[in-house]
């Protein structure tokens, strides 16, 4: 690997795993005028993958996690530690990582359809990765955690199913929109008619 | 605002103790709890962690914080197993967190953060062979370090502005902004690493510099 190519990817990891934890720190905020406010985290998850990839995802949420790991502030409202990752909830911090690989893969081929058929596409790929790669982790973890029967913690995360859809709907605008702006190599060539210019 | 302004442990027995043999009894603990939940065991871990947080001497501030973590999730699992099961799944529940949650909190209380975050990176080093630098995963961490108190001021800016005009402030119009603004600053990033020949140097020195750190160089 060469060393700019090298050098841009830490940075991008780098940049990405500072939005997750940035997202998870902010204040939650209104959803399309609706009068429920939510958390991002997850959010930045689903972002990572479809934004930089499966692999410069995954590794941007590695990175939150390995910070969490060392009792750094980064995960929602400002918690930390290993107690947060081996705590009920910690099989869903743990689900980032292959969250936003799953994410990154699906993007990568949602990139690929008609200008049209897009945006659908990666609204699927953040649900695919963002919502039920996290889950089939999380569920299983709170249960062994908690020693709660499996379907008692399904029936449990229910209530969190909804606010989950609702950000994979907004992650996948949201990098469709980034997509736009910035032009993000290893997702997909630059066309001639392109608006998004080369960062260099 | 810095992330590593978070910790500081009192001097204490537990404190003596490395970082790294702590994190793996705590991984023991853990797998003890999930693959033997029974009570005598649950029990005994209990004991062990109590004895563990008083060698560690915790603040009170770390104590109450983790602490109303510890009962929000205990009272949350119990009142679910009370009402779907009986009253002693319910015991063995609040047993099981309270078992992961001592031990837990001990640790994190007796050690510094410089210190936790020297031995998760030292981690990596076995996995040289396998194509991976430790020089890039200690850049990486430092960049994420260095950037989030820089990007939580963007964030904090794109909601001033969103309230200027008028609005609540929006996810989509948070997220799509920080991201652009995150890319552009990595393509520099990029380059001020480049430029000082991060890769170049072979070993790395004791510690970063200001004049060849390009965390600290990057936004000059």
């Amino acid at each position: 690997m060469s060393e700019t190519v090298r050098a841009r990817a830490i940075a991008e990891v780098a940049l990405m795993a500072g939005v997750i934890i940035v997202l998870g720190l902010v204040p939650p905020l209104y959803v399309l005028g609706l009068p429920v406010p939510i958390t991002a985290q997850t959010l930045g998850v689903m972002l990572a993958g479809a934004v930089l990839g499966a692999r410069r995802g995954g590794l941007a949420a590695l990175v939150v996690l390995v910070l969490c790991a060392a009792s750094l502030p980064v995960m929602v409202g400002g918690s930390g530690g290993v107690g947060v990752l081996l705590g009920p909830t910690g099989g869903y911090a743990l689900g980032f990582v292959p969250g936003a690989v799953v994410t990154g893969l699906a993007a990568r081929r949602a990139l690929r359809l008609p200008p049209r058929t897009r945006g659908v596409g990666l609204v699927g790929a953040c649900l695919l990765g963002g919502v039920l790669v996290v889950y089939a982790l999380g569920i299983p973890w709170t249960a062994a955690v908690t020693g709660l029967p499996l379907r008692t913690a399904a029936l449990g995360a229910l209530v969190f199913v909804p606010g989950d859809l609702l950000k994979a709907v907004l992650a996948g605008m949201a990098a469709l929109l980034v997509h736009r702006q910035v032009h993000v190599e290893q997702m997909r060539e630059l066309v001639l008619d392109d608006e998004a210019r080369p960062r260099a | 605002m810095s992330l590593l302004e978070t910790s500081s442990p009192r001097p204490g027995p537990l404190r003596a103790v490395g970082a790294g043999r702590k994190l793996v009894a705590l991984l023991a603990i853990g797998i003890l709890v999930a693959a033997v939940p029974r009570p005598v065991v649950l029990a005994a871990l209990t004991g062990i962690g109590l004895l563990a947080l008083v060698l560690a001497r915790p603040q009170r501030r770390d104590l109450v914080r983790l602490g109303a973590a510890w009962a929000l999730a205990a009272a949350v699992t119990a009142g679910v197993q009370l009402v779907t099961a009986d009253r002693a799944a319910a015991l063995g529940s609040v047993l099981r967190l309270t078992a992961l949650a001592l031990p837990a909190l001990a640790v994190m209380a007796s050690t510094a953060t410089e210190e936790l975050l020297d031995t998760v990176l030292s981690a990596a080093r076995p996995l040289r062979h396998l194509g991976v630098r430790p020089d890039s995963v200690a850049l990486t961490a430092a960049l994420t370090i260095r950037f989030v108190p820089e990007l939580a001021d963007t964030a904090a800016r794109l909601r001033d502005a969103q309230r200027a005009r008028g609005a609540r402030p929006q996810l989509l119009a948070l997220a799509v902004p920080l991201l652009v603004h995150a890319l552009t600053t990595s393509e520099q990033v990029a380059q001020a690493v480049v430029a000082r020949s991060f890769f170049d140097r072979g070993e790395p020195a004791d510690g970063p510099s200001p004049d060849t750190d390009p965390a600290l160089c990057a936004r000059a």
